[in-house]
């Protein structure tokens, strides 16, 4: 204890806080270390069900970000149901209108409709039960450091239902990174930086979740699910709180659409324009009627695609194992390459089907 | 400086007698709680870790996990990890003695993914090392856990790997396959559990089982974990201990009816008739509030919570019907588990099960061994008679009782001026009624003879000697649970709908041939080993009886009940006895 400290803060304040440390610490100690978090965090978090599209899981999470009843969310095909059902912590049922959709954060703002809560007899108007949820203050920067535990509340698998409490993950706060360090190995549009967690929470039903650190300030959310195309490993990470906030100034300020935001963007999953196709020097036909097939028009002098044995007018069925129906699913398929890889080509000459590995350069 | 220095005094003073009282805490600095509760862990792990069993097959080949919950090397596992070694029962147990044990597998719970196993001791009176069962239910969001077990069959030497985590959620549903292998009301934790894991313990920080790891939610990547694990409680598994110990298939129960989320809350919809629910007077609409004193808010939860039920179990129900509360007991009906070949109950293992709680009984209700078996008591009883359906009551009757061992008991009864009345005796080895003579005897209805022959029988258990105890002709039947003591207060029948906060004794039955056509079964309370509960039922008169045995008493070295209740068809008394004086 050294003297500057009793100076500073005084004798009787000291003893007292060691008093109320020593007297209280049986109760701390015996209190979980992530109370907090979780009591921060459940109330807030909505369960999410909506459109199920092929190996798209119907069901998500949303976490309260207003006392309007905004609710944030991964933009994915879940909330392109013509009908968003929202389910709150206490159990009640609304549905939820897209106010906003980032294309580049792949987020989306929600808004609870009070109206249409189940538990509500539609008598009194005046009741506004949305006002009462308890949200997430985004402006508030909590602070966050590498190796600080973090908490991550949500509906993935679905384990809970109705008013029964939500899922969480808790894990150690890694890194803060930027997505695009592994670019083209993902089809992600957004670069900006990320919290990397050391928990798996790449789940289905787990993005949208909140992450809040153990004081149960809301750090982050848990982003869409993002796949490596080298290893099909899963990222661990969640979306930074200043970047969930900008999204929610941007479209509460311009309602109908953020930065970026498209409403009814139905294409918010397609490819990110922004990464070019990876350029082995062919060039495809850009002649046909209704649907372009992949015949190659013309091979670069000394590209890798040349030197390969790629020859004009070879008609390409296959990249890497997919097959390509036209320009756009071999330029998509050309997106996914990975650089210090093989493009592995399967091509029709003629009468006959043959093979082409065409080396690539690493990054 | 002065008054620095001084101060720093104080402090110095102040601080070392409050971390006096709260040595336990040592609490000025954090990190030294940190470090404090760590070391707590490491010398917990090391302390629990022998009790964690690697099971593998006949061939030795991989398999799964399991916790010893006694010294007699009696383990819990899943259904899952046994189900390839039912053909033969015998399998291998490793602990991380790093000896590999016999294993032979007891009974099984297809519905519910348990089994129960037995590692046999390498020579006679050897202890295991095992870890005791918590209470699940005690169980929070956030607490942490520790899972063990042998995922990926990594150890070599039969050490368990351990995982810690959090509880990530509590009373979670988790469908089964074609009705089998249903994780209800179960607890998730985020400890990871691969496969391998199966089987083996979940503990809570002070060391105690709170469920058996058994599935993982898994998604395209493949099968392992991916933080969400699923684990049995142990709760649900202490019901259905007694029927997997000795052997029996550990069938679920059914209420036979479902139940719809409505605005008004969760009602009633379809009831079979006859069924457990029907026969118990709900019908259609009505509003389930509670099951076992659990408010219900969701169907999901409905469905959880009557997952974690054996066969015949009695479970409380809160219903309302316009407005008006009632409580039921309904009896569950047993649920055919689907399986491919049936399976064949150990007779070994329940035998062995039958002589354990006898034993137990013998020893619980001997509270003094240094003192002789008694051959002769005499005692004094007062029997209050229940409210007949219309209102009234019988007036109350004291008897005198009166055995002499291999002999007679005789009841005489006292009037309350102290003349004689009537008197009734019975033969103590066959427990007939004796024909008497005299003008004075008296035939009884055939549930009170019902009752005096199971109690015949417990005494004979007692204080009899052990060689002529035919634990080969009787069967361990399973658990059950038993309000009754309650239903009782100050000489006033209650019904069990009014009894509130009621918790209920854990029992194991063990089923006995009484005479040549009644059967009983003798309930033996799980924690204190003394005998709290009786069924009679008789195939000739078609009548039954059940008797609850309670406020045991120390009466001369012998722990004997001294409230007996016995209700049954057209009857209902209590009998409180005094006055004990045994002989040796």
């Amino acid at each position: 204890m050294r003297h500057s400290q009793l100076r500073r803060y005084g004798v009787v304040p000291l003893v007292l806080a060691m008093l109320v440390v020593c007297v209280v610490s049986p109760e701390v100690s015996r209190a979980g270390a992530f109370d907090q978090a979780l009591a921060s965090a459940m109330p807030r978090v909505v369960k999410l069900y909506g459109r199920r599209v092929g190996k798209q899981a119907g069901y998500g999470t949303g976490f309260l970000v207003s006392n309007q009843g905004h609710v944030v969310t991964v933009s994915s095909v879940l909330i392109d149901a013509r009908r968003i059902r929202a389910v709150t912590a206490d159990g009640t049922l609304y549905e939820a209108d897209v106010v906003a959709r980032d294309r580049r954060r792949q987020l989306a703002l929600l808004k609870l409709n009070p109206a249409a809560a189940n538990n509500e007899t539609n008598e009194s108007s005046d009741t506004e039960p949305i006002e009462h949820l308890p949200f997430f203050d985004l402006t508030i920067d909590a602070p966050l450091e590498p190796g600080d535990w973090m908490l991550a509340a949500g509906n993935a698998f679905k384990v809970a239902d109705g008013a029964e409490p939500a899922t969480v993950a808790h894990g150690i706060f890694s890194a803060r990174t930027r997505l695009d360090a592994r670019r083209r190995l993902k089809d992600f549009p957004y670069q900006g930086e990320v919290l990397v967690i050391d928990a798996i929470t790449s789940n289905p039903g787990a993005p949208g979740s909140a992450v809040v650190n153990l004081d149960g300030a809301f750090v982050g959310m848990i982003g869409r699910v993002v796949v490596s195309n080298l290893t099909h490993t899963h990222f661990n990470y969640a979306m930074p709180r200043e970047e969930v906030a900008a999204f929610v100034d941007a479209a509460l300020a311009a309602p109908g659409g953020g930065p970026g935001g498209d409403r009814y963007g139905a294409d918010s999953l397609a490819m990110d324009a922004d990464v070019e196709p990876f350029d082995t020097g062919i060039r495809l036909s850009k002649i046909g009627y209704q649907k372009l097939l992949p015949f190659v028009e013309r091979v670069r002098i000394a590209s890798p695609a040349r030197n390969a044995g790629v020859r004009k007018d070879d008609l390409i069925m296959a990249v890497n194992g997919r097959n390509v129906g036209d320009v756009s699913q071999f330029d998509n398929q050309m997106r996914r390459a990975i650089p210090g890889k093989p493009i592995e080509l399967v091509i029709r000459r003629g009468h006959g089907i043959l093979t082409i590995s065409i080396p690539t350069e690493p990054l | 400086m002065n008054a620095n220095l001084q101060s720093r005094r104080i402090i110095a003073s102040i601080a070392s007698v409050l971390c006096f009282y709260s040595a336990n805490t040592s609490a000025v600095s954090p990190l030294d709680v940190v470090l404090d509760e760590e070391a707590r862990r490491v010398e917990m792990i090391e302390r629990i870790s022998p009790s964690v069993v690697c099971v593998f097959d006949a061939r030795r080949r991989g398999g799964g996990s399991g916790v010893l919950i006694d010294e007699h090397g009696y383990g819990l596992t899943n259904y899952h990890v046994v189900a390839g070694l039912l053909a033969t029962r015998k399998g291998w147990g490793g602990l991380g003695d790093g000896v590999l044990y016999e294993l032979e597998v007891l009974g099984i719970d297809v519905t519910g993914d348990v089994a129960m196993f037995r590692l046999i001791p390498p020579k006679k009176g050897y202890k295991f090392p095992f870890s005791r069962l918590g209470d699940s239910d005690s169980v929070s969001v956030g607490d942490p856990a520790i899972a063990m077990g042998n995922p990926f069959i990594l150890s070599e030497d039969y050490l368990p790997s351990v995982t810690l985590g959090l509880i990530t959620g509590t009373n979670r549903y988790q469908w089964g396959v074609k009705g089998n292998l249903a994780y209800t009301n179960c607890i998730q934790v985020d400890a990871p559990i691969n496969p391998g894991n199966s089987g083996g313990p979940l503990f809570n920080t002070s060391g105690e089982v709170i469920g058996i790891n058994g599935r993982i939610s898994v998604n395209t990547r493949g099968r392992f974990n991916v933080g969400f694990g699923y684990a049995i409680s142990s709760n649900q598994i202490k019901r259905f201990m007694p029927a997997l110990r000795a052997g029996l298939l550990g069938r679920h129960g059914s209420w036979q009816a479902t139940v719809e989320k409505t605005p008004d809350g969760i009602v009633f919809a379809r009831l079979k008739e006859p069924g457990p629910a029907f026969d118990a007077g709900i019908r259609r609409g009505d509003r389930l509030t509670a099951i076992d004193n659990v408010p219900i808010e969701t169907s999901n939860q409905v469905a959880s919570l009557l997952g974690t039920y054996p066969e015949h179990w009695p479970i409380l129900l809160d219903v309302e019907r316009d407005g008006r509360a009632r409580r039921v007991m309904v009896r569950l009906d047993p649920v055919q588990p689907n399986m491919k070949r049936p399976f064949e109950a150990e007779r070994d293992a329940n035998v062995r099960q039958v002589r354990r709680v006898l034993e137990t009984y013998r020893r619980a209700s001997r509270s003094d061994e240094t003192t002789a078996v008694p051959t002769r008591w005499k005692w004094a009883v007062r029997r209050a008679f229940r409210a007949a359906s219309d209102g009234t009551t019988q007036p109350a009757q004291q008897y005198e009782a009166n055995w002499i061992k291999g002999e007679r008991v005789r009841m005489r009864q006292r009037h309350e001026d102290g003349t004689s009345g009537r008197l009734v005796e019975y033969d103590d080895v066959s427990a007939e009624q004796r024909t008497s003579p005299t003008a004075e005897a008296f035939e009884l209805p055939i549930q009170d003879r019902m009752a005096s022959h199971a109690l015949f029988r417990l005494r004979r258990w007692l204080v009899g000697d052990s060689d002529t105890v035919e634990v080969t002709e009787l069967i361990l039947a399973g658990g059950d649970a038993v309000w009754a003591p309650t239903m009782w207060s100050g000489g006033t029948a209650i019904e069990p709908r009014a009894a509130k906060d009621v918790t209920p004794h854990y029992v194991e039955i063990v089923k006995a041939q009484l005479g040549a056509h009644a059967t009983a079964r003798f309930g033996f309370d799980i924690e204190s080993g003394l005998a709290v509960s009786v069924h009679v039922s008789d195939d000739l008169s078609g009548f039954s009886i059940d008797m609850t045995l309670s406020d045991h008493r120390d009466v001369g070295g012998v722990r004997w009940p001294t409230t007996i209740v016995v209700r049954g068809d057209g009857t209902g008394y209590r009998d409180t006895s005094s006055d004990w004086e045994l002989a040796p």
